[in-house]
Order: structure tokens, then C-alpha cells, then sequence
């Protein structure tokens, strides 16, 4: 394996820890310690997105999954586990779910090693020969000029994906009056 | 304006959804009636505007895309918009008799209910994978709630289960996505094709592992083996209104986009042989698992929910049996939709008499509808001619069915897969028919009579003349199926 840039270099750096901690999340004989190497792995790969260039969807992951979903899970382990938290996380299924956890992996490395991937977007400066496929990604807009990934987010949310933005306000909607009615509790608690 | 002319329909419903939740904290608070009309009136409007699209003939043509091709909106599309607000007004109205049980909370069933409604006509309207997505998780979030909402511990677990299944095959699904987005460097579904025919061999593997990973998350919705795990559970605990919604609904709405996404984007020559062959196995495994394990049934609506998954194996085996050659999408989507349709009814009507039974007797055990004969005459009757029709026999809607599925089978060379099917015809005629021995030849252990409700008689008699009506008279609703299969034709 030859390396190439110093992008490399930190890709590296970045995916094997990410990868050390996913297995820590699945191998940690303690959920809190499970929910922290999460943490890890999350921030690790907002940090592959900004050697990708999609500096937008970083900060995002920051943000949503290094901040609000590990927060959520350490309050959702620390108000249902509160004597037991500290027991064995195994089930009877583990036999089973290492084998096909390593059939999955096995067929997936296969498939992505050996396929040919489309070229997505237009891409500047990048290095012929990376194997860490090093996007600029600059979008024209229709009248020529350049954006930044922030930018052309924004831009496709409003226009090409109007539709699904508005429904997802709907998704939220749906959830908070269900997350709002199932915890409510019974009729005779509310006046 | 022409753009929201075409999702119309869907608008009406996520509107009516919104109005149940604001007249909900309007006085008067007692009377919930008025909830449900609005729900009935959003339903019949959502109807008179998708026929208005299709009279007009603005939506309908292969090409008729809106919001820059998010959105399609063919004849496929319109059968839907027709479809699912029918499922709900029918669901509405078999919810009354229930709306007693659930006082206070009537606002967030119909307002969840409406919008699963939206959801899934959008999902059947989807051109975009995001949209698909936004969609379906619409369905779902919604659905989640529905299970759980009698917040007893049977209706908890079944909303959890439900949840927790529903969260990882749709993470197997998105993973699919990715992968297409990958290979195509697109999320619109005419792009995907454009690249899957173009696509080199050593794309392939990647793509028939999209297709496999799409087929998880959609098969989650159609409860098809092995993605069927949550159905049984999920059926007995919700309550009974959400349970025949699901049933149908949602059923109908997972095969409406996996119609879409394999016969319409991934049917390329190259491997529309192998996904096909994936679907013939997984028909296979759900009509034989979903009917064996019936036949230990003891709680109808568990019954229904295993009865469902051989259903969906017969829906199934009209998906895999795409012809070799010539139009190969179109007998065995017409086939499908025709039986979408059938089932539809059939289904229904099973679970209004269910239903109707139950909220009298207290009781969901099928011993207990022993001598229904003697103490509801016409409920039993409308439970058996459904239970006739569900085991395909004539001269019902499900007879038809059965046949035009098979039929599609034998035509595109899957004989193997036909046989298998009629042995579970014969499997599900013993519990089908047991029930109805149960309700005709035993004796009831109390004499009381069992009486509905009167919108519930009204959509039963309306679903039992469907069932009656397709099977007497299959051509025109064969005709409709056809045309909306033309889509595929290619």
C-alpha cells in the first residue's frame, strides 16, 4: 500500500481508529462504555466527510450524532438501566450473530472491492491515483456560478427536493404527537 | 400550481390530518364524531380530485413528473390514489364502534391515521429515492404509534416490536440506497435505470446487492418471510381498526413501491432474472411458513396476521413471474395490482365482521366464535363468504386472484413455485374453512345475540358486494389493474 498524500495519511489514521471503536461498541462488556465508543466512531467519520469535502454533512454529523443522539442514548441508558447497567450485554444469539455478522462483511468487502463505482459528482483537483477519492465539490448553479457543498445543499433542498423536505417537517410532526401521546400516561393523570 | 395539481390528493389528506388535530381543541371537545367526518370528508375529496386528474388526463401519461422529477404521476400512481383512500375511509368508518374505548384520544388516531394515508400515497407517487424514504418513514413513524396506541402491555410490546424491526430493516434499506446512489451517481429513479442499463458486468454484483438490501426494507412493510417476524404480535396487539389497516394498507403500499422500484428501475435484462428468482424463494417461504404456522392459531386476529404473510407470498409469486420475453413486466403487475385489489376487499370485510364480533364478545379467541351462526346469522355469513374468498374458491374476488397470479406464474416458466401454491391453498383451507365449520356446525356456549353497529354494517356490506361483485364480474377491475400496469410495459 503506497501512500500518497497527507489526506491519506489522515484517512488512515481516521478509519482504523473508527473502525477500533465500532468494534468496541460491539464488544464492550459495559453499555456506557458501548454508547462512548459510539461517540467515537460518530466523530471519526464526520471527519472522513471533510476529507471528502462535504464539509456541511461534517458539521451536521458533529452536531446531530457527536452531540443529540449520544446525549439521548446515554439519558435512554441512564433512566432504563439504572440497577442493571453494569450486566453482561451477550445474548444466546451471539454464535449465531458472529457468523453472520462475518457472512455479511465478507460478501460486502467483496462486492465493494470488486465493483466498479461511478465518478457522482464533477470533481476538481483530485489525485489521479488515491484510493481515498478526494472530492472538491463545486456545483454550478444554473446561471455559472460556482457554490460551495453548503451551498448546493440548500440550493437541491428548495428546489429538486421540495417535496421530501416538507414531508419530513411532517415525519417530525407525526412522531411528536405520537411521542407526546404514548408518554402522556393514562386519562385520569391529565386534567 | 400544475406541480401541487399533481400531488393534490395527497395535500387533502395531510390537511384533513392537520384539521382533526385543530378542531380537537376546539370546543365543543365531546363530540369526536366530527373527527371522523372530517377524516371521511378529506378521504372523499382526496378521491374527487384524483379523479378530477384523471378525467382531465393531466396525470396519467408515463412522463407526468412533478417538483423537477420527484414526483410521478402515472396511471400506477393514480390506482393508488385511489386505493389507500378507500383502505382508510373503509378503516374510519370500522373505527366508530371502537372510538368508545378510546375517548380522549380520537384526534391523534385519526389524524395519525390520515397521515399514514398521505404517506403512502406519496410513496406510491415517489420518482426519488429520498423521497421513497420520507415516505415510507412517514408510513412508518405513524404506524409505530398505531400499534402501541390501547398503551396496554400486549399493544406496548406490539408497538415496540414493531418500532425496533421496522428501524433496522429500513437501515438495511437505506444501505441499499447508498449503494445506488453510488453506482449511478443519482437518486432519481430514471437516472438509476439509465445507469443500471448501461452498467458494466462488474456492476453487477453491487446491484443485485442494492436490490437485495431495498428488498429488506420493503419486504418489512409487505411482512414477507423472513421480514415477517413482527406481523403476528403486531397484529394481535394493536387494535383492530390499525390491524386491518396494516393488513391492507400497508401491505399495498410496500408492494405498490417494490413494483415501482424493481419492475420500473431495477428490470434491466441484466438482473431482473436473479431478483426475480429471490422473490420466487421468499413467496415460497411465506405462503408455507405464514399457513403452517396458522394452522396452530388459537386468537383470530394472530390467525390473520400469519394468513397475511401467505398472502403476501401470493402477491409475491405475481412479482417474480416476469416473463422471459415480450412485456414482461405486464401480465404480472396487472396480476399483482388485480389481486391488491381483491384482497383488499376480501380483507376488510374479514375484519369488520371480526371486528364486530369481538367489540360484543370481548374476545379475540377463534373458540369463542363457535355457533356465530346461531347468534349473528348475517355476521357469520359476511366472515365466511371472506374466509371462501381468502382460500381463493369461486365465485369470489380471491378465486380470480389466485388465478391470474398463477397464471402469470405458468406463463413466465415458474411451475415449481405454482405447485408449491396450491399446496398451500389446501393448507389454508383448513384453517380458513375451520373457522367458518366452527361458526356453522358447532353449537354457541351463550345464546346471546351479537349485533353491529350501523357504519359498521355499511362497510361491510360494501367491502362482502366487492368480494361478491370482482368475482362474478372481474373484467372491469381487471381492466383497471391492466391499465394501471402499463406503466412497465416496455
Amino acid at each position: 500500500m503506497q501512500i500518497h498524500s497527507t489526506e491519506q495519511v489522515v484517512f488512515y489514521l481516521l478509519a482504523v481508529v473508527a473502525v477500533a471503536a465500532a468494534l468496541g461498541v460491539v464488544f464492550a462488556q459495559d453499555i456506557i462504555h458501548s454508547a462512548l465508543f459510539l461517540v467515537v466512531t460518530l466523530i471519526l467519520t464526520a471527519g472522513v466527510y471533510v476529507l471528502l469535502s462535504a464539509e456541511f454533512l461534517s458539521l451536521v454529523q458533529v452536531l446531530v450524532y457527536g452531540g443529540g443522539v449520544s446525549i439521548l442514548v446515554m439519558f435512554a441508558v441512564m433512566i432504563t438501566r439504572v440497577r442493571d447497567a453494569r450486566g453482561p450485554l451477550d445474548g444466546a444469539q451471539k454464535p449465531i450473530a458472529i457468523v453472520a455478522g462475518l457472512a455479511i462483511v465478507t460478501v460486502l468487502v467483496l462486492m465493494i472491492s470488486r465493483t466498479e463505482w461511478q465518478q457522482a459528482i464533477p470533481a476538481v483537483n483530485r489525485p489521479d491515483e488515491s484510493p481515498v477519492r478526494v472530492q472538491r465539490v463545486i456545483t454550478q448553479t444554473d446561471k455559472g456560478q460556482l457554490m460551495s457543498d453548503t451551498d448546493a445543499i440548500g440550493h437541491d433542498l428548495f428546489t429538486t427536493f421540495a417535496v421530501p423536505f416538507e414531508v419530513a417537517s411532517l415525519v417530525l410532526l407525526v412522531a411528536l404527537v405520537g411521542a407526546i401521546y404514548l408518554a402522556r400516561g393514562e386519562e385520569d393523570e391529565v386534567t | 400550481m400544475e406541480n401541487l395539481d399533481r400531488i393534490g390528493p395527497v395535500l387533502v389528506m395531510f390537511l384533513a390530518a392537520g384539521l382533526v388535530l385543530v378542531l380537537d381543541l376546539l370546543p365543543p371537545r365531546s363530540n369526536k364524531r366530527v373527527l371522523a367526518e372530517v377524516g371521511l370528508v378529506g378521504v372523499v375529496l382526496s378521491a374527487l380530485w384524483t379523479a378530477a386528474l384523471l378525467i382531465r388526463e393531466t396525470g396519467g401519461s408515463p412522463t407526468d413528473l412533478a417538483f423537477a422529477g420527484t414526483v410521478i404521476v402515472d396511471n400506477f400512481t393514480l390506482f393508488f390514489y385511489f386505493l389507500f383512500p378507500a383502505i382508510t375511509g373503509f378503516v374510519i368508518l370500522g373505527s366508530l364502534d371502537y372510538l368508545d374505548q378510546m375517548a380522549d384520544r380520537a384526534a391523534e388516531y385519526f389524524a395519525l391515521l390520515l397521515a399514514i394515508t398521505g404517506g403512502a400515497m406519496l410513496l406510491a407517487a415517489s420518482n426519488d429515492l429520498i423521497l421513497i424514504f420520507i415516505a415510507l418513514e412517514l408510513q412508518s413513524v405513524s404506524q409505530y404509534v398505531l400499534a402501541g396506541f390501547l398503551r396496554d402491555s400486549r399493544s406496548s410490546e406490539a408497538g415496540l416490536k414493531y418500532l425496533l424491526l421496522g428501524a433496522t430493516s429500513v437501515a438495511v434499506m437505506l444501505y441499499g440506497m447508498a449503494l445506488l446512489y453510488g453506482l449511478s451517481g443519482s437518486t432519481a429513479l430514471p437516472d438509476i435505470a439509465a445507469a443500471l442499463r448501461t452498467a458494466s458486468d462488474g456492476q453487477k454484483a453491487a446491484y443485485l446487492a442494492a436490490a437485495g438490501a431495498l428488498a429488506v426494507g420493503f419486504g418489512f412493510k409487505m411482512a414477507i418471510v423472513p421480514f415477517q417476524m413482527w406481523a403476528p404480535d403486531v397484529y394481535q396487539g394493536a387494535p383492530t381498526p390499525v390491524t386491518a389497516y396494516l393488513s391492507v394498507g400497508s401491505k399495498a403500499a410496500g408492494f405498490a413501491i417494490t413494483l415501482r422500484m424493481f419492475y420500473g428501475t431495477l428490470g434491466a435484462d441484466s438482473i431482473a432474472g436473479d431478483w426475480a428468482n429471490m422473490f420466487a424463494l421468499m413467496a415460497a417461504l411465506s405462503m408455507t411458513a405464514g399457513n403452517v404456522l396458522a394452522l396452530q392459531q388459537s386468537n383470530i386476529k394472530r390467525l390473520f396476521g400469519y394468513s397475511s404473510i401467505a398472502q403476501a407470498g401470493n402477491f409475491l409469486v405475481g412479482v417474480a413471474a416476469i416473463a422471459s420475453a415480450g412485456g414482461r413486466f405486464t401480465v404480472s403487475s396487472s396480476a399483482v395490482l388485480f389481486f391488491i385489489l381483491a384482497y383488499t376487499f376480501t380483507n376488510l370485510g374479514a375484519f369488520f365482521a371480526i371486528l364486530a364480533i369481538s367489540n360484543r364478545i370481548r374476545s379475540d379467541r377463534i373458540a369463542d366464535y363457535a355457533g356465530m351462526w346461531k347468534r349473528a346469522p348475517l355476521l357469520a355469513l359476511v366472515l365466511a363468504f371472506c374466509l371462501v374468498s381468502l382460500t381463493g374458491l369461486p365465485p369470489t374476488a380471491g378465486f380470480w386472484a389466485k388465478l391470474y397470479v398463477f397464471n402469470a406464474a405458468l406463463r413466465a416458466d415458474m411451475v415449481w413455485l405454482v405447485v408449491i401454491g396450491v399446496i398451500n391453498t389446501l393448507v389454508s383451507a383448513y384453517y380458513y374453512l375451520g373457522i367458518v365449520r366452527s361458526m356453522f356446525f358447532t353449537d354457541p356456549r351463550v345464546e346471546s345475540p351479537v349485533q353491529p353497529t350501523v357504519s359498521l354494517s355499511l362497510s361491510m356490506a360494501v367491502a362482502t358486494l366487492g368480494v361478491l361483485a370482482i368475482g362474478l364480474l372481474p373484467g372491469p377491475l381487471l381492466n383497471v389493474a391492466e391499465r394501471a400496469a402499463t406503466v412497465f410495459a416496455r
